[in-house]
Parts: C-alpha cells; structure tokens; sequence
C-alpha cells in the first residue's frame, strides 16, 4: 500500500475546520435588532440538504489533503464555503417564521470557518496556478449567486439590513470606487514618470523615495485631518474652489490623502522594477543598436511591468482599504455604512458596509494577478 | 579595417586605456588578453562606440567612429558578451531577429536568417520560440553568437564569450567559431584571459598591461619571442615549448619512411598531441595515417623539437 503523504499546508487547516464548530457558535439569534444573541453551535442547528452539502464539502476536503488532489480541495473548499453560508440562511429562516422581529447574525464560528475554508481555497488555488484560480472564482462566484437570487439567505440579519438599505449600498458602491480611481488614477499618470525619472537620476530618487516613505508612516486618520485646514482655508480664499467642490470635507481631502499614500507603491516598484534590468540586457541592447528609446519601450518597460503591476495591485487595495476611513471626515462610500453600524452598536449594519469594502479588494487583486503576464515567454509546446 | 591612433580613455584620473594603436586587417581574428583591468574590454568596447576615448582616433574602414551615428554603427558590428545578455522576453527566434528587425527587413527574410543562422549554430529547430531562460550556457551563448552574425556584419566584437561555459561546452564553441570565422571570412575582436583560447583562434594576438600595448604578434612570434615578464607569465614559464608544438600539425613534421611496430596517429592533430601520446606509449617514432587509411610517413620524436 503506497504510504499517505498528507499536503503539509492543508493538514492543520483541515484539522481547524473540524475543531472549530465544535466550541465556536455559528450563528447567535437575538429576540431584535440592538439586544445581543443567544449562540447557537453547527451541530445543533444544522439539517436538511445544507448540511448534506457541508459534511460531504468537508469529507471531500479530508480526501483531497491526504491524497493532495489541489483542483479536488477547490471544489471542495467551495462547497464548505457555500454550505455553511446556506446552513446559516436556513436557520434564521426557521427563527424568522417563529418570531419575525428575530435577528440571526454570523457568529465566530462561521467566521474562522469561512476564513479556514478560504485560506484552503486559496493555497489549493496556488498548487494548481491559473485555471485552479479561475476554477475557484467561478465556483464561488456560482455559489453565490444561487444563495442569493434563491432567498435562503433573506431572513439573515445582515440580509435585513441590506434590505433596509438597498437605495444606499449601490450609490455608497459607486461612491467608494470613485474616490479610489479619483486617487490612483491621476497618481498613475504622476506616480509612473516620477518612478523613472527616480531611476535614472539617482539624486531624485534619493529626495523623492525617502519622503514619501515619510508620509506613508502617517496614520490615515492623522492625514486626514491634516487636509482639513489647508483645503478649508483654500475653498475661503478662492470661492470658485469652494463651488468646485472643494472644502476641508468630503471627496477632496480623501482623494487628496490617498494620492499621497498612492505614491510609494506606484514610485517606488517603478524605480525597482527598472533596476531589476540585468545590467547585461541592457548592455547587449545597446551593443547590437538600439537607440535609447528602443531600450525603454521594447526592453526596460517590457522587463519593469510585472513588478509596476504589483505596485499598483498594492496601492489599489490599500486605496480600497484607506478609503473606508476616509468616510469620517464626510467622503461617504462605504465606510459610511461601515461606522454608521459601528457607532449605532449594529454589527450586522457593520458587516453590511465592510464585507462589499473586502470583496472590492480581493476582485481588484485578483483581477490585477490575473492580467499580469508571465515574466517570460512560454517554453516551446 | 580597424586602426588605433593613440586611443586614450581615463576612468577617475586612471588610464583605463593610455595611447593604443592598433592595425587589425580584414579577415584577422584578433585577440585581445591581458589581466582583469589591463584595458581591455575598454579598448574593445571603443570600437562600436560603447566607449568614446577621451583622445585619439577609432577608424573603422577609414572612418572615425565617433563620426557616424552611434545605433547605426552599431547594427553595422557583431556583438558579444560572456554574460550574454538575451532578452528575457523575447523568444530564441526573436532574440535572433533583433538587429534584422531594427535594421527593418521584411518578415519572409527574418525569418529565412533565422532558421539558417539556427543551423550554423548547431541549434535545435524546436528552440526557435524557447525562453531564453529555458536554455543552458551553451544553447544560450550560441544564441547570443546567431544574435550577433544576424545582420552578416563584416565586424564581430566578442568579450570573453565563452569565458563562462564548462571547458567540453567551450572546446566546442571555439571549434565552431573558427569554422565560421573560416568559411565567411569575417573580422574577429576577441577579449580573453586565457592564453589557450587566444593561441588557439586568433592570427593577432595583442597583449595589453595598464593600458598599453606589450606586445602585437602572431602566435608563433608571442611564443618564440615574448617580449617581457608578463607575456611569459601569460605562456605559462615552464609549458610554453608545449604550447609551441600545439601550433604544429603531425604532418607538418612527417619525413618518409615505414615502421610496422610504430603506433598510429592522424596527420591532422597537433605536435603536442603527438609529444603525448609518445610519453604514453614509451615509443619514439609514431606512423602517421590519414583517417581513410593512407600511410603518410612517420613522426620521430627529434623531429618534434624546431632546430
């Protein structure tokens, strides 16, 4: 019999997702909205065709560790994933029917589940390169949109919220994504002829990399307010601005304040990934006759790309993420449904707001991996 | 074709390159050795402009270097370097195509040189579109090498080529190079380190100390004449009478004559082979037959000593 070599990586997850419906709740139900609720474990709540999907996604997952079956852990993370999404939707719907103010919100359990289940997803999803991450976004995808288009998961509580705010989330969406591309885009434009400039004179880079290091260590709260004062102060001297839409509030200072953080990443991969050049490429390329501008367009572009796209996946999630805090000083998106659940105590209104902030940011890397093209041609087929 | 005129270039106050001339004629595969920081890879590197001397005059065909436009040159000069320097992105194919491709012919004529300088080469077909990165030392510099005759330049300039291939690897590409070099009569600048590969390939072999030039001469006058220290340094003291009888055929040293005992050796390997292969068998006279069979005469151990 050939011996079992379990996947090193996989194991102690898989482990974890056994243990941990055993003593975290996976979902808490609470009488309405603003008291805290009761927890309820996965083995105690758990039936019907959702749990039927749960234990055969987790058995499958077992088998594919032990026998490292990486396209066979995809399909089966997923099914762990949408199970457990399912299994929570059934019970707040069997709580709703009892009592319909009831609240039935995700509980730890299903959250470090969920994040075994992905972190799974995602290592099998590396063993297997491209098609096993196109596998796993389509599945997920799927799964997804059969849960919510079938409205098992309405009675959720999170769902309830998204219902009360429905007319908000998609204006807040569209808002979040605007203060993103209002920042990277403009530092793009800025950010990638500075990154070249840096290289080539090494004394613009020395000025220019440190002090963006600089503003890079300043808290994003901190750097917010720093915009306040002079951009108020503005808007009063020139009241076209002020008509323009520009005050120490709102879009302007967040925008302003994620260009500044949006540098380093874009400048810096770009002076890095030049000098990543091999000295002898470019010697051979100007040994055989290219002029200067052949060397950057056909070599030293092609040769910097993949790690300026790396720059710009980091600066776009960091955006992303900065861009939820930008709602305290008025810039809206979804960081104003995020705090407006934090500060009102609601944390299904909460999640309402981070969750679309977290997706946002995982499609952006993932899409940005995706296009970046391989570091060499292919090997002859 | 290439001349010199008191060519001086200056790195941080130190002559990286103190007053050269240098003739080297059409046809001549000329090699440049010295130490590391003798000047060399300089002196070559002024030849397509990669350098501009400081002072003096690089004339190639009669024209000062420094007088055409550097890319034009350029396309106009073989060129290659011992880390070979291939485009990472680019297929061996369009590794290859990279000068024809500036010099913008058309495609149907890019693609015919490729495949024919792949066979020169000795390179397998199925490489064309292999990454570079997916090819050994060998596969690559012989890349590097079709790069470099692409265009048929009349020039070819060469720093230490094969100075990072495994000796079997280097033997081989030296042997090829030479063919070539025979067969298209072209121009070879070569920079080395290693006397072996200079005495080997070149007709000219110029010795440079800090700069200068020590010596300029065929490989049988560096040998029968150094000219000072270093060059016997670089022959190596004590093996230079063996060096001397690698430039000599077996035939060249043949006289008449039959000896049914004497052991066979090929008219075509050198007089140090031959030495050798005495010591091993403990005879003094060997039977020199050609690869078809036809007795030529022998080879008598005095006769190796030059008198």
């Amino acid at each position: 019999m050939r011996r079992l070599s379990p996947d090193p990586v996989l194991l102690p997850l898989v482990a974890l997702l056994g243990a941990v419906p055993l003593w975290f709740a996976v979902v808490t139900v609470a009488r309405n909205r603003l008291v805290s609720g009761r927890p309820m474990l996965l083995l105690d709540a758990a039936h019907g065709p959702a749990a039927i999907v749960e234990l055969a996604g987790m058995a499958l997952l077992v088998i594919a560790t032990l026998s490292r079956l990486p396209l066979l852990a995809i399909l089966a993370s997923a099914l762990v994933i949408g199970g457990l999404v399912w299994i929570a939707g059934d019970i707040a719907q069997a709580q709703v029917v009892t009592q319909p103010t009831a609240r039935v919100s995700l509980g730890a359990g299903f959250w470090l589940m969920q994040a075994l289940a992905a972190l799974s997803l995602v290592e099998a999803a590396r063993q297997t390169g491209r098609s096993g991450t196109a596998l796993a976004i389509t599945l997920l995808g799927a799964a997804a949109a059969a849960l919510l288009m079938s409205g098992t998961l309405d009675a959720l509580s999170i769902l309830r919220e998204y219902f009360n705010r429905r007319d908000v989330l998609g204006p807040a969406l569209l808002r979040h994504i605007e203060i993103v591309a209002m920042a990277v885009l403009p530092t793009l434009l800025v950010g990638v002829p500075l990154g070249v400039g840096c290289y080539r004179r090494a004394g613009l880079g020395r000025l220019v990399l440190p002090i963006l290091s600089v503003v890079q260590t300043i808290p994003s709260i901190a750097l917010f307010g720093l915009m306040l004062a002079p951009l108020a102060a503005l808007a009063a001297w020139q009241p076209a601005l002020a008509r323009a839409g520009i005050s120490g509030v709102g879009m302007a200072p967040a925008v302003l304040a994620l260009m500044l953080y949006s540098f380093l990443p874009i400048v810096s991969n770009t002076t890095a990934g030049l000098a990543s050049v091999p000295e002898a490429v470019r010697d051979a390329a100007r040994g055989i006759g290219m002029t200067n501008r052949q060397i950057f367009w056909q070599v030293e572009t092609r040769l910097a790309f993949p790690a300026l796209l790396a720059g710009l996946r980091i600066t776009i999630v960091q955006a992303i993420g900065l861009a939820a805090v930008a709602a305290l000083i008025g810039a809206g998106g979804l960081g104003a449904i995020m705090f407006d659940g934090l500060f009102t105590g609601a944390l299904d209104l909460a999640l309402l707001g981070a969750i679309p902030i977290i997706g946002l940011a995982v499609i952006a890397d993932l899409l940005l991996r995706l296009i970046s093209p391989p570091a060499t041609p292919r090997a002859t087929s | 074709m290439i001349r010199l005129e008191q060519v001086r270039r200056t790195y941080g106050g130190r002559d990286a390159v103190a007053g050269v001339d240098l003739v080297v004629e059409r046809g001549a595969f000329c090699a440049l050795i010295g130490k590391s920081g003798s000047g060399k890879s300089t002196l070559l590197r002024m030849i397509n402009r990669l350098v501009e001397p400081d002072s003096g005059r690089v004339l190639l065909n009669g024209d000062d270097v420094c007088s055409l436009p550097p890319e034009q040159l350029r396309r106009q000069i073989g060129y290659v370097i011992q880390s070979v320097g291939l485009f990472p992105h680019w297929s061996v194919a369009r590794n290859i195509a990279a000068v024809p491709v500036l010099l913008g012919w058309q495609r149907a004529r890019i693609q015919a040189r490729v495949v024919e300088l792949m066979a020169l080469l000795d390179l397998d077909p199925a490489l064309a579109e292999a990454a570079p990165a997916a090819l050994s030392g060998g596969q690559a510099q012989r890349v590097g090498v079709a790069r470099a005759l692409a265009a048929d330049p009349d020039l070819l300039l060469m720093d230490e080529p094969f100075g990072a291939l495994d000796p079997v690897t280097r033997t081989t590409l030296q042997t090829e190079l030479l063919r070539i070099q025979r067969e298209t009569g072209k121009t070879v600048v070569f920079v080395t380190h290693d006397m072996d590969e200079a005495l080997r390939l070149a007709s000219q072999v110029v010795v440079l100390e800090q700069g200068r030039v020590v010596q300029d001469a065929t490989p049988a006058d560096l040998l029968a004449h150094p000219a000072n220290d270093l060059v016997r340094d670089l022959l190596g003291r004590w093996d230079s009478g063996l060096r001397r009888l690698a430039l000599r055929t077996v035939l060249a040293a043949t006289r008449p004559g039959a000896d049914a005992a004497a052991p066979l050796i090929r008219p075509d390997s050198d007089c140090r082979a031959a030495l050798s292969r005495m010591a091993e068998l403990g005879v003094s006279v060997l039977t020199v037959q050609s690869e078809d069979g036809r007795h030529l005469g022998l080879l008598h151990l005095a006769d190796l000593i030059p008198g």
